[in-house]
């Protein structure tokens, strides 16, 4: 099926908005561990795990 | 410059800004998370417009590099092939996972749009040879059989990267990425062999564009088996005079002259080719569910 070139910038364009919305609802970044949940409560980044398996063992 | 090279500057060009908007943001939210530190006048005065709210943490433009699982993909293999769920390196999340599958199915679907339409890097050292060419620097073109020798460098850098994070357990590309350096500038977090090599490629985009894009970049090298699908290509017709002018134009220097249809790896969809063609209805861009 022959298409127009205008037609494939319009794909290419949708595509990278639509990442970027996507991405922005996907939310959860900033956690470097990957050991936690999407952090929304504090700017403070998650402690290292061997400090909150500490606190966890008492 | 043609239509079609204006569309494709143009979104290239909210591509370009779009990230560095994003570079901004995150140089904002790091400022602010820093309690030792102020955001700079111009980042506070920005921040009203920025996408990302504290709530996001401390961002980074590599929460969306789709590098990221590809890098640790040893990693991620061996520990879901445990059955001990997904597992990254580094930051990689979910989120870098699901632009990576993303960007394969674009190229599977488009061939490799995404290098010459969406990526900043790409769109960068675009612009930096045509500058290049405006001061009269001398394009720098490696002889055929030079040029494809060193087309492997993807691979070579793809595998080096795959093994070494492997090895190490640390995103070790980070510290030589021109990307990231970019996108980053400024930030303690950029190692300074990112900085030279951001420093060489960018010099060396004034003589040649591919220096990054066509001989070293890892993700080029990723997106080249979903491209060789690439269901979106471009079609040579019985119009064609074989004049040569689209091999000319052609930035991958594909022999489209000599092809029915442009199924190469390496073609980005650019259609510079097309803008070029002095032929009407020489070239055609096709939907075709073939190899």
């Amino acid at each position: 099926m022959r298409l127009k070139p205008g037609l494939l910038a319009f794909l290419v364009a949708a595509w990278g908005v639509a990442l970027v919305l996507l991405g922005r609802q996907a939310g959860g970044g900033g956690c470097s561990l990957g050991t936690c949940g999407p952090c929304t409560a504090c700017l403070t980044p998650p402690a290292p795990v061997e400090l909150r398996v500490e606190e966890r063992l008492g | 410059m043609g239509r079609i090279r204006a569309v494709r500057a143009l979104t290239q060009g909210v591509a370009v800004t779009g990230t560095a908007w994003v570079a901004a943001n995150a140089a904002y939210l790091a400022a602010v998370a820093d309690q030792t530190r102020a955001p700079g006048p111009l980042l506070s005065a920005l921040a009203r417009w920025f996408p990302f709210g504290p709530e996001a943490g401390v961002l980074s433009v590599e929460d969306y590099c789709p590098l990221g699982p590809i890098e640790g993909a040893v990693r991620f293999f061996q520990t879901w092939g445990a059955g001990e769920g997904l597992s990254f390196v580094g930051p990689v999340t979910l989120r870098n996972l699901a632009v990576l599958l993303a960007c394969l199915g674009l190229a599977v679907v488009t061939k490799k749009t995404f290098c010459s339409w969406l990526c900043p890097f790409g769109a960068l050292v675009e612009g930096l040879r045509a500058l290049g060419a405006r001061l009269g620097v001398p394009a720098w073109k490696p002889r055929a059989r030079v040029d494809r020798a060193l087309g492997w460098g993807r691979y070579l850098v793809l595998a080096l990267v795959v093994a070494l994070t492997a090895w190490s357990g640390t995103l070790v590309f980070k510290d030589v990425d021109p990307f990231y350096a970019l996108y980053s500038l400024g930030s303690e977090r950029v190692a300074w062999p990112a900085y030279a090599v951001l420093g060489a490629v960018l010099l060396g985009a004034l003589a040649n564009a591919g220096v990054w894009c066509r001989y070293l970049c890892p993700l080029s090298a990723v997106f080249d088996p979903p491209s060789r699908l690439g269901l979106i290509r471009l079609a040579r017709t019985e119009r064609c005079v074989r004049c040569g002018d689209c091999a000319a134009a052609c930035p991958q220097r594909l022999p489209v002259p000599v092809r029915s249809r442009v199924t190469d790896a390496r073609c980005t969809n650019c259609l510079d080719c097309l803008d070029r063609c002095p032929e009407p209805g020489a070239l055609e861009l096709r939907l075709e569910v073939r190899p």
